[in-house]
């Protein structure tokens, strides 16, 4: 169904750093689909951290690196929901000024997807094969739900999944508190926001927590190693290539002392 | 000295538009919202059931077999001693003996005009008006002040009864508002809009301590409003 | 009121050690919640009317001049009285000059967001007038000596033993009085003192251009007192509350209980557009309406951020933000707590006495999700860290780390080279436990949240090996 579909992948510089099974797994669902890709080499960092932080000027330098690296791609992938958000929401306001630069990076936004959303939207997937032995929680990162308006997606992926035991998570829509630098220059009410999305999390009686976004995910799952939970994170990625074979890692195999 | 900040102000504002703005007045204000609430076609049910809902005491008087006796059995239910009522001409036409009525609920019954202060006012246990117009969307009463009515008489006494004349019952917010733009009598006419325009929903209500609802702080504690019938208008 | 909002983290820090208080507001997010929630879903299309609600009221801050001079014309044809004041210290000696040419002595307020930015009832007091609040949770906060903690349930962090507590003290009721007779008791009081006041201070929640009034919403009835009983009506009102028309105010007054309450209409609405008229016993004899600009045209004079005087305060945001809900309004430092107050307090109180606001955000969206009127809340708070930067108030060590990242970001061997070298280190200091004693952010992060390890290989070598076996197999 998805033959000749090509696309490049944007690993993020946190999914490179520290979870590059994430990539991996976004790797082989979307070539399960037969999309041929492509990765960049060239590609560093979508400059969110210096966005959010208000020093605009050096995020025009990075996605302007970005612009360079990804302008012909027929589309970009990326497994986070926050970095594709930064590519679709933010760069064509960034470059408001400069007409010219502005449409090319309107038209890079209109080529961006994040994972779920370029499978379920672009591929057209609904029915996922494979399954899936744990019971599986969904909280939704924030950036992907409200910047992109994921939400229905990837639960049917989810859903999908043969013994597929999808349970409820209570405020699942909260934020968990992470917020990139907020969750240090804030950290105790970020912890405040963290405790009470743990407290929903232990609540589910899931065995793993499911998301789109690797640094929400790294400040949960470091958040449950903290209090000695056994509930494990995953991203949604990992989830769907450890239903097309039961060998992805997850998030947390060398937990810190 | 501040009759200068006004200059700067506006001078200030002018110089720093950007682009020109679209028109302040449009059509758009009048415009229906195919988003409004509905509200289907039986108003007075509408009316009742939303005024229940927020703690109010509403009927239908229409659908009453005896309206005479359902008012004065809800009046007797109040306990009260004490009751002032407005001076509308419309109490001619609504075909309610309402001072029989009152009375016979043993309620001592004062009239007043638009003159009567506030600290008498407040010396009543009851209030009765006629409400110039009602919404159906919401259980809303509104009113005007006028030279017939006091603004506090709905407000100091610690309960106030409202009757509702059937023609004065509109379906939504739109329509009153409309029915004020186009100088409906019951907003103050065609000289404007009445100098304070008053809407009532249910009783006084505060939640101020914990979140803990509580009923009748500066308001009326228990507000009925009662529908009146087409037919006893016409007499 | 004095400004402390360059105290968020300290102020915060305390707030979150205060189990009271976040045991208050989760009680009473959860149920603003529930209940705005009950009431969006009653609307056809809650989309649609936000966007109305949003386009109305851009018409009229987009023609601010002419919609306040129109609102002008109209409530001064009818015997009312227009001021301008361009601060506090202004509106504050306005309105005095106003009681005293009145003579009056005693004063009930109405819940007024606007007349605490300017510290009122201190002004007042100290000109020898008695001012009382008539709002109960006003209050409330008026008897402790404190400032409102939400912008629509003031007295939001107060427990009922406090309350009690205080009106025993104050009021000499009984000392474990409960919600209901603790309600009667200011009742009793704030009764007496509207029946006697020759003062009414309002605030206001819309002025309408094309009829010239004054719309108030609430649901006590102190408002009504405040406006009905003294012989004077002056009403405070922030010169971005004007709307065009009486037939926009369905579509608001709709979004703005919903949003606020969870109401389909609040209890009161009043509708003022004169004094009493000649025929008519009560009502005010006078009606002043202060526009207060206060940092509002300079706000409005800046385009990436006028749309925060949209906003209606129907306090949603406040509802929704999960760091309200940690924190409390108390630790925003000024009048205007949660996602609006992070927005609008760095613009009327200057944003170096407030540069902490803009940046306590995840940027997790809920505000704008539910404002009524569409604020792009975390946007506004975006551009407002833009300027903090432009402004140079970034700190040393935060200005040279983004200028060594938009290098990395934009050289890719420098990148692949910091990523090949900070991968070890880190790694080091992860198993090694070393955060804490490193200190600075690594150790913040590790009070409640572990460090992940990177794993074995990253994924560019990965990538590179898989291309290679890729050809292999070809």
């Amino acid at each position: 169904m998805s033959e000749g579909k090509r696309a490049r992948i944007f690993i993020t510089c946190l999914v490179d750093f520290l979870f590059p099974s994430v990539g991996r797994a976004m790797v082989k669902v979307l070539r399960h689909y037969g999309v041929e890709l492509e990765f960049p080499s060239g590609q560093t960092c979508c400059g969110q951290p210096a966005f959010n932080a208000g020093f605009q000027g050096q995020a025009r330098e990075v996605a302007l690196h970005f612009l360079d690296v990804f302008e012909d791609s027929e589309a970009v992938v990326s497994p986070s929901g926050s970095c594709v958000a930064m590519v679709k929401e933010y760069y064509p306001g960034l470059f408001s000024e400069d007409e010219e630069l502005k449409s090319r990076f309107d038209k890079l936004a209109s080529r961006t997807w994040e994972f779920s959303q370029y499978l379920t939207e672009v591929l057209g997937v609904s029915d996922f094969p494979g399954s899936s032995s744990e019971s599986l929680t969904w909280h939704d990162c924030c950036h992907s739900l409200r910047g992109l308006g994921i939400e229905e997606g990837p639960r049917k992926l989810l859903h999908s999944l043969e013994g597929a035991d999808l349970r409820e998570l209570e405020d699942s829509r909260e934020c968990c508190g992470f917020g990139g630098l907020f969750s240090v220059k804030f950290d105790e009410i970020s912890s405040q926001m963290l405790k009470n999305k743990l407290a929903c999390i232990e609540k589910s009686g899931a065995d793993c927590l499911v998301a789109t976004d690797c640094s929400c995910l790294m400040h949960m799952a470091g958040g449950l190693e903290k209090t000695g939970s056994g509930i494990r994170t995953r991203h949604l990625a990992e989830v769907l290539a450890g239903a097309l074979d039961e060998k992805a890692a997850g998030l947390q195999q060398e937990p810190a002392p | 000295m501040t009759e200068n900040y006004r200059d700067r102000l506006f001078g200030f504002l002018k110089s720093r538009a950007v682009g020109q703005p679209g028109e302040l007045f449009t059509e758009a204000s009048r415009e229906r919202p195919s988003s409004a609430p509905r509200c289907g076609d039986d108003l007075g049910a509408r009316f009742c059931s939303e005024l229940n809902a927020v703690g109010g005491e509403a009927s239908d008087l229409a659908s009453s077999a005896d309206p005479a006796a359902e008012l004065g059995g809800w009046l007797q239910g109040l306990g009260l001693k004490t009751a002032v009522i407005d001076s509308d001409p419309r109490w001619k036409v609504t075909g309610l003996p309402i001072r029989e009525i009152v009375e016979g609920a043993g309620l001592e019954l004062e009239r007043v005009d638009g003159s009567a202060l506030p600290a008498d006012l407040a010396r009543f246990d009851l209030g009765i008006t006629l409400a110039d117009a009602a919404i159906a969307e919401t259980g809303t009463i509104a009113q005007c002040a006028s030279p017939f009515r006091p603004r506090s008489i709905s407000l100091v006494p610690r309960c106030h009864l409202v009757l509702v004349p059937a023609d004065r019952l509109l379906a939504s917010l739109e329509d009153l508002f409309e029915g004020i733009s186009s100088g409906a009598e019951w907003a103050g006419g065609p000289e404007g809009f009445a100098s304070y325009f008053t809407w009532m929903t249910g009783p006084s209500r505060t939640a101020d301590i914990e979140k803990t609802l509580t009923i009748g702080v500066h308001g009326p504690a228990r507000t009925g409003a009662f529908l009146l019938g087409a037919e006893s208008q016409d007499d | 009121m004095k400004v402390r909002s360059d105290q968020f983290s300290r102020l915060s820090s305390e707030a979150l050690q205060d189990e009271f208080l976040r045991e208050a507001l989760a009680r009473a997010n959860a149920s603003f919640q529930d209940a705005r929630g009950d009431a969006v879903d009653s609307m056809p299309d809650w989309e649609a009317l936000r966007q109305q609600a949003h386009e109305i009221k851009n018409r009229a801050i987009e023609n601010l001049p002419e919609a306040l001079d129109a609102f002008e014309k109209n409530i001064c044809s009818r015997g009312g009285e227009v001021h301008y004041c361009e601060d506090g210290a202004a509106a504050r000696d306005t309105i005095l000059s106003i009681i005293r040419s009145h003579d009056g002595s005693s004063v009930t307020k109405s819940k007024s967001m606007v007349t605490e930015e300017i510290a009122l009832n201190d002004h007042l007091e100290a000109a020898g007038l008695s001012v009382l609040e008539g709002d109960l949770g006003e209050y409330i906060i008026q008897l402790a000596g404190e400032h409102p903690s939400h912008i629509i349930a003031p007295a939001i962090h107060k427990s009922r033993e406090e309350v009690a507590e205080l009106f025993h003290e104050h009021l000499g009721s009984d000392p474990k009085a409960d919600i209901p007779e603790l309600t009667r008791v200011a009742q009793r009081t704030l009764r007496e003192a509207f029946l006697g006041a020759d003062i009414g201070i309002s605030g206001a929640n819309f002025v309408v251009s094309e009829t010239g009034t004054i719309v108030l919403v609430e649901n006590e009835g102190n408002i009504r007192m405040s406006t009905t009983i003294p012989r004077v009506h002056i009403a405070l009102v922030g010169i971005e509350k004007v709307v065009p028309r009486l037939e926009d105010l369905a579509l608001l007054l709709r979004l703005l209980c919903r949003s606020a309450t969870g109401q389909r209409v609040t209890s009161y609405i009043s509708f003022i557009s004169s004094a009493r008229t000649p025929a008519e016993g009560d009502g005010p004899e006078k009606i002043y309406v202060v526009f207060l600009d206060a940092g509002r045209s300079r706000l409005w004079a800046d385009p990436g951020q006028r749309a925060a005087l949209n906003c209606i305060r129907c306090g949603a945001c406040l509802n929704f933000c999960p760091v309200y809900g940690s924190v409390g309004g108390h630790s925003y430092g000024w009048v205007y707590p949660g996602p609006i107050g992070s927005v609008i307090t760095p613009h009327f109180v200057g944003i170096e006495k407030a540069s902490q606001l803009p940046q306590a955000s995840s940027l997790c969206g809920r505000c704008a999700e539910v404002c009524p009127v569409k604020i792009p809340l975390p946007d506004m708070l975006l551009g407002l860290r833009a300027k903090a930067v432009e402004a140079g108030s970034a700190g040393i060590v935060e200005r040279f780390s983004m200028r060594v990242f938009s290098l990395l970001g934009r050289s890719p061997r420098l990148w692949r080279f910091a990523l090949a070298c900070g991968r070890p280190v880190y790694k080091l200091v992860a198993r090694a436990g070393l955060a804490s004693v490193l200190g600075g952010p690594l150790r913040r992060w590790n009070r409640s949240r572990g460090l992940p390890l990177p794993q074995k290989q990253g994924f560019r070598s990965w990538w590179r090996a898989e291309t290679k076996k890729g050809d292999v197999d070809d």
